[in-house]
């Protein structure tokens, strides 16, 4: 016997039901984004990377890092990778011969990390020997290491930084042996980490360049 | 309130539903995302630890030329757990007792561990091959280290070399395969994973960009490579490679317009 009552009875039963399906959509979409999340955020691929026009067409680029301790009363195991070092990798020591070649850091806001003691050190620059060398060399004066700013305006101030050019052992992009050839030029950003500290999962680009003006 | 079988069948459904999203918002609040691992603190229960024999560094010393680095490390110091004097008597007293003696290898419950992992590494995106050097791990004395690899695999030491190595102390196990384990004192296996040649990993067909690998760490009364005693690492971290994004240029001087 069909009634009013039941009627409005389905119908209260339909709107129950359709309220329940609403309130189950932010949980679900909630429970998915979380599970696609990798890490401490979203991870960003190479679409940006793109082979030198330099005077070595063929150079790499391998990032060092280590662990960097940062207790808090909360945390005692607290802290970080920071940034060791950045190695250029493969580079060829006759072709660039002369040249200065810089490295900077860029984190996911496409914004450049200071790499010195001062805001306004973004990048590092060293000067490759005129002639190819037979061994390492590891003066930062020898090669002139120093800070530019993001446009390359160089910044005097002390020297946090460390370089090594290396052209005997093994090279760190990928185990091969090292040549004049195939060098490796490791800047380390602070070698006793006391004061600049980028932590690795920050940078998401970097960028080498070489510059042709010897007065540049 | 569901007196239509049909829209009774729907209403558990949707319940079932609502149910499974929220154990599944639930778990993802108790699975930690961060790479930190910490196993749930257990109380450390003092074990028994074996009685070392004493190290014999001649024969290092000797072909000191030829010896691979994995060698170089297990017949060092750092490689040699201490055995404290009231283990060692405690050891003796029983060693009385029984005429075959059984000592634990895996400590349970597992101790708190602590390994620090990055969860992603940035890599150059033509990167075939990476140095792992960020690895930091503390919380016992001797440890199983399993690393494995998902489409990488792992070499240590000299790289391109297999440098398995097996010493009362210190052993190494499936060097340049997917699967390599190393068991030794902390500081033994962090100074091998600190050495010039490290830890690569490696993958000789194809790019790293996307692959991982993972460590399990687990705690032990001497050195083992037993496989069964990697499942019972409770840290456990997993590191992603992400390409960076790299930007390869010429920058030329300023000119005077005259």
């Amino acid at each position: 016997m069909s009634s009013g009552f039941n009627r409005s009875g389905r119908g209260k039963s339909k709107f129950v039901l359709g309220a329940l399906v609403l309130g189950c959509i932010p949980l679900l979409v909630s429970t998915f984004a979380a599970n696609v999340t990798v890490g401490t955020g979203s991870l960003e691929f190479g679409q940006g990377s793109q082979q030198a026009t330099a005077c070595d067409s063929t150079v790499y680029v391998a990032m060092g890092e280590e662990w960097h301790a940062s207790p808090t009363a909360q945390d005692s195991s607290n802290g970080f990778f920071r940034v060791r070092a950045v190695t250029v990798s493969n580079l060829d020591l006759t072709t660039c011969a002369g040249k200065k070649l810089r490295v900077r850091l860029i984190d996911g806001n496409s914004a450049e990390i200071t790499s010195g003691p001062t805001p306004e050190s973004k990048v590092l620059q060293i000067t490759l020997p005129d002639q190819a060398p037979t061994s390492n060399i590891s003066d930062p004066v020898m090669l002139g290491l120093s800070y530019l700013t993001g446009i390359g305006t160089p910044i005097s101030t002390p020297l946090l930084a460390n370089v090594s050019l290396s052209v005997v052992g093994t090279a760190v992009y990928d185990g091969t042996t090292l040549s004049a050839a195939n060098a490796d030029a490791t800047f380390y950003l602070d070698p006793t980490a006391a004061t600049v500290n980028i932590d690795g999962q920050t940078v998401r680009r970097t960028t080498v360049e070489t510059v042709n003006n010897p007065r540049a | 309130m569901f007196q239509n079988p049909r829209t009774k069948t729907i209403a558990f459904a949707i319940g079932g539903l609502i149910a499974l999203t929220l154990s599944a918002s639930f778990a993802d609040e108790l699975i930690p995302q961060d790479s930190v691992v910490e196993a749930p603190t257990a109380p450390y229960e003092e074990t028994l630890t074996p009685i070392v024999a004493p190290e014999d560094t001649s024969t290092v010393l000797a072909v000191v030329e030829t010896v691979t680095v994995a060698e170089t490390i297990g017949n060092s110091p750092i490689a040699t757990p201490r055995a404290t004097p009231q283990a060692s008597a405690q050891m003796e007293e029983e060693l009385s007792e029984s005429e075959t003696p059984t000592v634990e290898i895996l400590i349970t419950p597992q101790p708190r561990l602590t390994l620090h992992m990055p969860p992603a590494i940035g890599i150059d995106p033509r990167s075939r091959s990476y140095l792992m050097g960020s690895i930091e791990f503390w919380g016992t004395s001797t440890y199983l280290a399993c690393f494995t690899g998902s489409g990488v695999a792992l070499d240590v030491g000299t790289y391109g070399a297999i440098d398995d190595f097996e010493s009362e102390n210190f052993i190494v196990q499936g060097d340049r395969s997917q699967n390599l384990m190393i068991s030794g004192t902390g500081a033994a296996i962090k100074a091998l994973l600190r050495t010039p040649g490290g830890i690569r990993i490696f993958n000789s067909s194809a790019g790293l960009s996307g692959r991982t690998f993972t460590l399990a760490l687990t705690a032990l009364t001497s050195a083992s490579v037993d496989q069964s005693y990697c499942g019972a690492s409770r840290a456990i971290s997993t590191s992603f490679f992400s390409p960076l994004k790299i930007d390869l240029g010429i920058v030329k001087g300023s000119g005077t317009l005259k």
